[in-house]
C-alpha cells in the first residue's frame, strides 16, 4: 500500500504557489524596470549629444591653432543651434567662461565645471532638473599642443518625446519576459497540482446530475497521488458493492418470488376460499376457490365490496346476515344454507380483522369453507341418534305395555294370553338384535370390526336367519318364499356376523316392501361360491342413490323409505362383514319394481 | 260395549302396540277403532264421529303431528281431544307442542297402558256429552 507522507492539503498548496510565483513575478518585474530605469536614457545621449561635443571640440581646437580662437564664440552658438543645445561653452584653464550661448556669462567664472583632470574624458558632470525635463552636462578637455587650454561644455536637456515609452519597449520585453515565464509555470505547476481534484470534482458534478432515483456510479480517475488513490480506492469499493448488491438483489428476488411462488401455489390448491379485503370491503386479494364457493366472477369482484356479492344477498335474510358484519372489529363466523335441506349446500364463512390495533381496521381477512359433508355428517349422525332411540323405545314400550297389562288384566282366552307372551318375546328379540346392531356398528366405526369365524353348517344358520325375520314379514303380510339346495355346505365363517347381515338385508326387504308384498331368499351353492339373493317386490332404489348404498348413515330421499326407521348402517355393517369374508355384495334395483341384494362368498 | 260407549281413534303403525292399546281401551268400555297410518285416520276423523284420538307421533303418510293438525283446521274435528304417543327423546318440545295442537297430553313411550286408559277417562269426563255434540 502506497502512503504518502507530508501531504499538503490542496488549500494550502495552491495558497503557497500562489503566493511563491507571484513574489517572484513581482522580483524580476521590479528588477527589469529597474534595470530599464537607470540605463536607458543615458545611453541614449551618448550618442547624439556626444558627438556633437567631439565635433564642436575639434573645430574649436582647430580655430585656436589657426586663428588664435577667434571663431569659438561662432562655432559655439552654431553647436547650439545644431544640436538644440540648451547650451555650449568654453571655458579656459582658470575656469573663466571664454565664450558662452549666453553672451553675458562670457568672462565669468564657472561655478559648475571643474577643471578636468584627464585629457579627452568626456564626462557628465552636472545632472540636474530642468523644467521640461533632464538637463545634462558634458564636458570635454581641450588640449591643444599638450597643453590644456580649457573645457567645452555643453548642457542638453534630454526631453526627446516617447522616450520612456521607447526605452520600455527596448528593454521591457525580455525584462517582463521573466515574471510572464513565472506566472507561466506556476499556472502550470498549480494546474498539474489541482488536475486530480478538478478530475474528481468533475465526477462528482456527473453524480449530481444524475436522476434522484437512479444508482450513484463514480468512476475512477487517472491520475496519481493520494486523492486519486483514494478515489479510485471508492470507487472500486462502490463498484463492488453495487455489484454484490445487485447479486444479492436478484437473489433474493428470485428466492422471494419462488417463497410467493409457493404459498401462491399452495393458496390455491386448497379447497377453502381464502381472501382480503381492503378498508372499503373490496377484494385484494382471493384464491380460486373463494370465487368459486361464493360463486363470483374474478372480473366482476373487484367492483363492489364483497359483503355485497355474498350469495345471500338474494335471499330475504340478507340484512339480518348482512348486520353481523357491521361491527368490522370482531372476528364474524356465519353458516347459510343454499337452500332448505343441507344437501344444497351449506356455507360457512368467516371474516377476521386484518389489524386489531386499530380502531377500524385496515382490511378483512376472509375464510369460506364449504361444510355441506360436514353438515350432511352432522344430520346422519342425529338422525342416526333419533332412529336408534326410537329402536329402542318402540319394542320397550310395546314389552312394558304388554307385561303391564298381562299382570293387570283377565284373560278368558288362553289363545290371547300366550299371543301376548309371544309379543314380549318378538319385542325382547328385536331390542336384543338392536343391542347387537349397536355393537356391530360401534365396532365398525371404531375400524375395529374382527371376524370371529367357526365351522357354520350353513342351512341351519339359514334357518335361524328366516326365524329371526319371519315375524316382521307377518306383521305387513309379507310372503316370504325361501329356495334353497338340499345339500349346502359347512364354511368357516364368523356365525354371528353373516346371521346379523342376512338379517339386516331380509329385515330391510320386509321394511321397504308394501304391505301384501312378497319377498325371495334364493341360494345357490357351486364349488366357488355360496350366493344368496334376496329378492323383494318393494318400492326399489333410485339409480342415483345405488353407489350410495353402502355408506355409513345413509338414508334414502325416497318419502316412503324416510317414514320407516332405520339408522343407515345396517347396509354399511353388511358391506363390511361381506368385504372382511373376501366376499361381494352387488345390489340390483328398479325403482317402483323391487331390488335383488346379492351377497356371495366364497367356499374354499 | 254399547254403540253409545265412547269412541277413540288409536292412530298407530306399529301393530303390537295398536294391539295392546285396544285391549286396553276395549276392556275399559270405549269403542276402538285402530288406523295403521295418519292419512287413514284422518279419514276416519272426518267421515265418523270420533270422541277422542290417540295417535303415534311417528307414521307413514301422514305424522301424527300433521294428523292433528289437520284436525285442528277442520272446524268439525277442532273440539275433538288428542293424546300423542312419542317415542322421541329430548328433541320433541312437548310442552310447546301441546299448545301449539291443543293436545291434552303427550305420552312418551314406554308408558303405563293403564295410565293411558284412565287418561283417556279423566279427559272424556272433563268435556260435558262428547259424542252427542259431533254429527253423525
Amino acid at each position: 500500500m502506497r502512503t504518502f507522507q507530508g501531504y499538503v492539503p490542496l488549500t494550502r498548496r495552491l495558497l503557497g504557489q500562489y503566493l511563491m510565483f507571484a513574489l517572484a513575478s513581482v522580483a524580476a518585474l521590479g528588477a527589469g524596470l529597474l534595470v530599464v530605469n537607470l540605463t536607458a536614457p543615458s545611453r541614449h545621449h551618448d550618442e547624439t549629444v556626444l558627438e556633437l561635443l567631439d565635433q564642436t571640440a575639434e573645430s574649436v581646437l582647430r580655430d585656436l591653432l589657426e586663428r588664435e580662437g577667434r571663431n569659438v564664440q561662432l562655432l559655439v552658438d552654431r553647436a547650439v543651434v545644431t544640436g538644440e543645445l540648451h547650451y555650449c561653452a568654453m571655458v579656459d584653464a582658470d575656469g573663466l567662461y571664454v565664450a558662452h550661448s549666453s553672451r553675458e556669462l562670457i568672462g565669468k567664472p564657472s561655478d559648475a565645471v571643474a577643471p578636468a583632470k584627464r585629457d579627452f574624458v568626456v564626462e557628465r558632470v552636472h545632472l540636474s532638473r530642468h523644467e521640461s525635463g533632464q538637463l545634462m552636462e558634458y564636458s570635454r578637455p581641450l588640449l591643444v599642443q599638450g597643453r590644456h587650454r580649457g573645457s567645452l561644455l555643453i548642457g542638453h536637456v534630454h526631453v526627446p518625446p516617447g522616450v520612456w515609452s521607447h526605452a520600455l519597449l527596448e528593454y521591457a520585453p525580455p525584462a517582463m519576459l521573466v515574471p510572464f515565464l513565472f506566472l507561466l509555470i506556476g499556472g502550470k505547476v498549480i494546474s498539474g497540482s489541482v488536475k486530480t481534484n478538478s478530475a474528481v470534482e468533475e465526477r462528482l458534478a456527473e453524480a449530481s446530475s444524475l436522476p434522484a432515483d437512479s444508482a450513484v456510479s463514480l468512476l475512477p480517475v487517472d491520475a496519481d497521488g493520494p486523492v486519486a488513490d483514494g478515489w479510485n480506492r471508492l470507487s472500486r469499493h462502490l463498484q463492488t458493492r453495487r455489484t454484490e448488491s445487485s447479486l444479492e438483489k436478484r437473489l433474493e428476488s428470485a428466492l422471494g418470488g419462488l417463497r410467493e411462488k409457493r404459498a401462491e401455489a399452495a393458496l390455491q390448491a386448497i379447497p377453502e376460499g381464502i381472501g382480503m379485503t381492503d378498508a372499503d370491503g373490496r377484494i385484494v386479494y382471493a384464491n380460486a376457490s373463494l370465487y368459486a364457493l361464493l360463486g363470483l366472477h374474478v372480473d366482476d369482484a373487484r367492483e363492489r365490496p364483497l359483503l355485497e356479492m355474498l350469495p345471500w344477498n338474494d335471499g330475504a335474510d340478507a340484512a339480518e346476515f348482512n348486520e353481523q358484519f357491521q361491527e368490522g372489529l370482531r372476528p364474524v363466523v356465519i353458516e347459510y344454507a343454499r337452500g332448505e335441506v343441507a344437501a344444497e349446500g351449506v356455507l360457512r364463512v368467516a371474516r377476521y380483522p386484518n389489524d386489531t390495533t386499530e380502531t377500524h381496521p385496515s382490511g378483512h381477512v376472509w375464510h369460506v369453507r364449504d361444510v355441506t359433508q360436514q353438515k350432511l355428517a352432522e344430520e346422519a349422525r342425529e338422525q342416526f341418534v333419533y332412529a336408534a332411540t326410537h329402536e329402542l323405545r318402540t319394542p320397550l314400550a310395546n314389552i312394558r305395555a304388554y307385561a303391564e297389562t298381562l299382570s293387570l288384566a283377565e284373560f278368558d282366552d288362553e289363545e290371547q294370553r300366550k299371543g301376548f307372551l309371544n309379543t314380549i318375546n318378538t319385542e325382547a328379540t328385536r331390542l336384543s338384535r338392536f343391542v347387537d346392531d349397536l355393537l356391530n356398528i360401534s365396532q365398525m366405526e371404531a375400524g375395529s370390526m374382527t371376524l370371529h369365524p367357526q365351522k357354520t353348517e350353513v342351512r341351519r344358520m339359514l334357518v335361524e336367519v328366516v326365524d329371526k325375520v319371519r315375524p316382521q314379514m307377518e306383521q305387513k303380510s309379507i310372503t316370504l318364499d325361501v329356495t334353497m339346495p338340499a345339500k349346502l355346505p359347512e364354511l368357516t365363517i364368523d356365525k354371528e356376523h353373516v346371521t346379523a347381515s342376512l338379517v339386516n338385508i331380509l329385515g330391510n326387504a320386509a321394511k321397504y316392501t308394501p304391505d301384501g308384498g312378497k319377498v325371495t331368499l334364493r341360494v345357490e351353492c357351486d364349488e366357488a361360491t355360496l350366493q344368496m339373493h334376496v329378492e323383494d317386490t318393494g318400492y326399489g332404489i333410485a339409480a342415483d342413490e345405488l353407489p350410495k348404498l353402502g355408506r355409513k348413515f345413509f338414508r334414502s330421499e325416497d318419502p316412503r323409505v324416510r317414514d320407516a326407521c332405520g339408522t343407515g348402517l345396517g347396509l354399511a355393517f353388511t358391506q363390511e362383514v361381506v368385504r372382511l369374508h373376501g366376499g361381494r355384495l352387488t345390489i340390483a334395483s328398479e325403482i317402483d319394481k323391487g331390488s335383488r341384494f346379492t351377497i356371495s362368498l366364497p367356499v374354499s | 260395549m254399547t254403540d253409545t260407549a265412547p269412541h277413540v281413534l288409536v292412530a298407530e303403525d306399529n301393530l303390537a302396540m295398536a294391539d295392546v292399546v285396544r285391549f286396553n281401551l276395549r276392556n275399559a268400555g270405549f269403542r276402538v277403532t285402530v288406523c295403521r297410518n295418519g292419512r287413514d285416520a284422518l279419514d276416519t276423523l272426518r267421515n265418523h264421529p270420533v270422541d277422542l284420538l290417540i295417535t303415534d307421533f311417528q307414521m307413514p303418510g301422514l305424522t301424527g303431528e300433521e294428523l292433528c293438525r289437520e284436525m285442528r283446521s277442520d272446524v268439525r274435528l277442532m273440539a275433538v281431544p288428542a293424546i300423542l304417543l312419542s317415542a322421541k327423546g329430548l328433541e320433541l318440545d312437548v310442552e310447546a307442542l301441546r299448545a301449539d295442537l291443543r293436545l291434552h297430553a303427550v305420552l312418551s313411550k314406554p308408558f303405563s297402558p293403564r295410565e293411558l286408559t284412565q287418561l283417556v277417562q279423566k279427559t272424556l269426563a272433563s268435556i260435558p256429552a262428547p259424542a252427542s255434540l259431533t254429527p253423525a
